[in-house]
């Protein structure tokens, strides 16, 4: 019992990581309809932020994730405009193309600066308690209340403000939404700055939990790909659920069976959801 | 025996009821008019009757033969063609390109001939052309035959549409709005290259708005509303009946 | 006939130029071996870019290309080392169990459409590789198969060994001549046609009367099959495979030539294929710079060279005209 209880907390603050990566990542292509391949790099880099902030510097942890998510926001702000704008309207293939040319660009110049050792961030709390026999750190909950959070708060920012407005209305009809007068190009760089920030804050959780390393952002994005694929393209509450249900099966089926057994299963689902409810879980069609 | 026939017709998607049991038949040889406000399942029973979307109940017979069920491709090479409301073509492609394309089912295809280029492949392939050829001709379009079917003018990639759909050498066309978005000239011209089909003898339903156009070229008209038929008859017949005035009247137009 | 674009003008004068170029290369760079090894890698790659473009003629991109290719590899290799028989054998195997599992994968696959293809594809790579990875005990798991010998051409009064290098680079050339002459014909013919215009507007290539579905396996399938032809041939020079030399990294490889080399002729993967494994190959010497480097002249040919290599003629042409009309 007190295993499954153990398998299930660990599943959830997994799941909860996951999904602030994937909505990261659907954001962007609700909005921009282009394939982020470096968004794991984004992941990446908020963390070594982090680490150099934190653990190098010893400045303060908590600025130092809001440093981590704010110069992500600018990094991912400045490539929109730089490199995917021009890209802007034509065949996906160009942005997919540019993206994995950032992926070696990023995590090339990663091992260059960081070193390819496996670095740890220091946490900000310590200890823990015992639940009906499963071991939960204080660090898992702040984490997991952290990534609870910040859903909650992209959810209000996307239902409430204006700006949260105009970026569900250029996700759901660019055209309509520039005759209203929206501006798209300012709603593209701001959604891309956000998705990649939320990767990086993603980063720094998960590289307090475990640990840091350059090539850590191509595990990611397959991650994120899995989630958003499971959920439907574009979609937030699909990558939330989708990052829970991808969450739970790393938790539970790693421990149990294997890991290798467990990638082949997603991947075989994946396909299977996409083979027989072809948008995903709850996207739209995307033609 | 009908040249098309619709027994019981049902269209739903999700809750909502397109076509509720149309009964509806087409004979040989005519210009049939497929009238009726926005909403009322024009389009619906053409991509019912070209095998786009499944059909819900009840069943389409071609020439005494069963389509509904049957895949859109089948039901071409039965020789029902349908064309597209909204400009459809193959827009990277030249017009003549186009049009060869739109021959596939009469033209011998086989993937070794491909590959090795054998005298039966050429043969076929400049039969296609040739045949491409004089299908541009009739519709008037074969002086930009050599252009990319993406530069040409509104009224002329219509025309393109009839003449890729005419490629597939049909015994009956479904023409979808036809005249939509033309100037009256183009329009004219239209009206002109149906009549110029049917003379070939293939049967044409059309879908058309325009009210001139629909009671100067159609032998006879159906007008559906949600998803019922409430009229059939000559266009004077249709013209006269009160319950088609009503429902004219409660949508966009008047019937002229 | 021949002033239409039915079938694409053949530039004679250039593929022929390429191809004595390709014969004579060996001994242009001193029969070395490392240039000649960049050579046969050169052929691979265009391979394997011109297959995925054949794929691409149907408007989808497959990231389980690479894959395939391990498919048609570890075939020829295991019926190598664990029935004895040699490559002229593995050859063929390779490509037929590539083909079966090609059409067996394609009739799925072909149901999705757009992005959900690219993600659907991936996931189809990820298990094929993972695969191999997991079953330990036929496939090798990680470590891979070793030993996989090249194969001995004895024709009675000549014995060629494969294992030389130069023997190697003429097969390897002759096979990816051969896929890239099967493309080429394919597309400036007939199917072609069909599988561009299903590329170019789906709905009515259905609509006149082309059965979409069955075109979209039978291409998905010959692409397949030449290019698990050309996964033997790796196999059998390389003499050692693992799950790890098809992965997804090989696919957008493929792709990544495709874009940069231009995606509406057969010309354009040939172009990307020669010319960027020539860039990562010069780039060898800087290292760790050198993946850094790639991915910049990724980013900058696609921004500042829309269209590819295959447009650079035009462009020129477009040069000359504007300066002899001043």
């Amino acid at each position: 019992m007190s295993d499954f209880l153990q398998m299930g907390l660990t599943g959830l603050s997994l799941g909860l990581m996951y999904a602030l990566i994937a909505i990261g990542l659907t954001l962007i292509f609700g909005v921009m309809r282009i394939i982020q391949y470096a968004h794991g790099e984004m992941f990446m880099l908020g963390a070594f932020a982090l680490y150099y902030w934190h653990a190098e510097l010893g400045l303060p942890y908590w600025a130092g994730v809001a440093f981590s998510a704010g110069l992500i926001f600018c990094l991912g702000a400045v490539l929109q405009v730089v490199l995917f704008k021009p890209l802007q309207g034509k065949n996906i293939l160009y942005s997919l193309a540019v993206s994995l040319g950032l992926v070696l660009i990023i995590s090339g110049s990663g091992q260059l600066l960081f070193g390819t050792t496996t670095k740890g961030i220091p946490s900000a709390v310590s200890g823990g308690m015992l639940i009906g026999g499963a071991y939960l750190s204080y660090e898992r909950i702040v984490i997991s209340a952290v990534s609870i959070g910040l859903i909650i708060a992209l959810w209000a920012f996307l239902r409430h403000s204006v700006t949260g407005f105009a970026i569900r209305a250029v996700a759901e009809d660019p055209q309509t939404a520039a005759l209203q007068g929206i501006r798209t190009d300012r709603i593209h760089w701001i959604a891309f700055g956000i998705g990649s920030a939320m990767a990086a804050i993603a980063g720094c959780m998960m590289g307090t939990l475990l640990s840091i390393v350059p090539t850590m952002g191509f595990l990611a994005t397959i991650k994120a790909f899995m989630i958003v694929i499971m959920g439907g393209l574009g979609s937030v509450i699909g990558a939330l659920v989708g990052g829970l249900i991808l969450g739970m099966i790393d938790s539970v089926i790693t421990t149990t069976i294997s890991g290798d057994i467990a990638i082949i299963l997603s991947f075989v689902v994946i396909f299977l959801i996409l083979v027989f409810r072809p948008s995903g879980l709850f996207g739209q069609n995307w033609d | 025996m009908h040249e098309l026939e619709a027994r019981g017709l049902q269209m739903k998607f999700g809750g909502v009821t397109a076509i509720a049991g149309l009964d509806l038949t087409v004979e040989e040889g005519e210009i049939r008019g497929l009238i009726g406000p926005n909403g009322a399942g024009k389009t619906t029973f053409f991509n019912a009757c070209s095998g786009r979307y499944p059909v819900t109940a009840g069943e389409i017979r071609y020439r005494g033969q069963k389509i509904s069920g049957m895949k859109p491709h089948q039901i071409a090479a039965e020789g029902l063609v349908r064309t597209f409301q909204h400009v459809t073509l193959f827009k990277q492609f030249s017009v003549l390109k186009n049009v060869v394309a739109g021959n596939y089912l009469h033209s011998r295809h086989s993937y070794w001939g491909s590959l090795l280029r054998t005298r039966k492949t050429r043969e076929a392939e400049a039969g296609s052309v040739a045949r491409a050829r004089e299908i541009l001709d009739f519709v008037g379009l074969g002086a930009l035959m050599d252009q990319q079917a993406s530069t040409l003018a509104h009224g002329h990639q219509k025309m393109l549409g009839i003449a890729i759909a005419l490629a597939a050498e049909p015994k009956m066309l479904l023409l979808d709005e036809p005249c939509a978005g033309m100037n009256s000239d183009e329009s004219r011209e239209m009206i002109h290259l149906v009549r110029r089909i049917r003379e070939t003898g293939i049967t044409i339903m059309l879908i058309e708005h325009d009210m001139k156009v629909v009671m100067g070229l159609c032998d006879r008209i159906t007008v559906l509303n949600f998803g019922n038929e409430i009229a059939d008859g000559t266009p004077e017949a249709v013209r006269a009946n009160a319950q088609v005035r009503e429902a004219y009247l409660g949508s966009q137009a008047h019937v002229a | 006939m021949d002033k239409s674009d039915i079938i694409a003008r053949p530039n004679r004068l250039v593929w022929g130029g390429l191809l004595a170029l390709a014969l004579v290369a060996p001994a242009l760079v001193g029969f070395d071996l490392y240039m000649i090894h960049v050579g046969i890698t050169i052929s691979f790659n265009v391979a394997l870019a011109t297959s995925l473009w054949m794929i691409w003629s149907l408007g989808v991109i497959s990231f389980a290309h690479a894959g395939f290719m391990g498919i048609g590899a570890y075939a020829s290799a295991l019926v190598l080392t664990k029935l004895g028989l040699s490559m002229w054998y593995g050859l063929w195997i390779g490509a037929a169990v590539s083909a079966l599992f090609a059409m067996l994968i394609a009739v799925p696959l072909m149901r999705t459409r757009a992005v959900y293809f690219f993600m659907a594809s991936w996931a189809v790579g990820e298990v094929i590789k993972r695969n191999f990875a997991y079953f330990k005990d036929f496939f090798g798991g990680w470590d891979g198969v070793f030993d996989i010998k090249p194969p001995v051409l004895d024709l009675g009064f000549l014995q060629i060994d494969f294992a030389n290098r130069i023997a190697y680079y003429y097969l390897a050339l002759f096979f990816v001549s051969l896929t890239v002459w099967i493309i080429y014909r394919m597309n400036a013919s007939r199917t072609g046609t069909i599988w561009w215009a299903i590329h170019e507007n789906e709905l009515l290539a259905q609509h006149t009367g082309i059965n979409v579905f069955r075109q979209k396996v039978v291409c998905f399938t010959i692409a397949c099959t030449l290019v698990g032809v050309i996964g033997a041939l790796y196999a059998h020079y390389q003499t050692y495979i693992s799950p790890k030399s098809f992965d997804i990294w090989k696919s957008e490889f493929a792709l990544v030539h495709l874009i940069v080399g231009g995606l509406t002729t057969v010309g354009g993967p040939v172009a990307g294929a020669i010319s960027l494994t020539m860039v990562d190959e010069a780039l060898r010497a800087t290292g760790y710079f050198r993946t850094i480097f790639f991915g910049v002249v990724l980013i900058a040919s696609v921004l500042l060279l829309p269209g590819g290599l295959e447009t650079v003629p035009a462009r020129i042409r477009k040069l000359f005209n504007r300066n002899s009309q001043k």
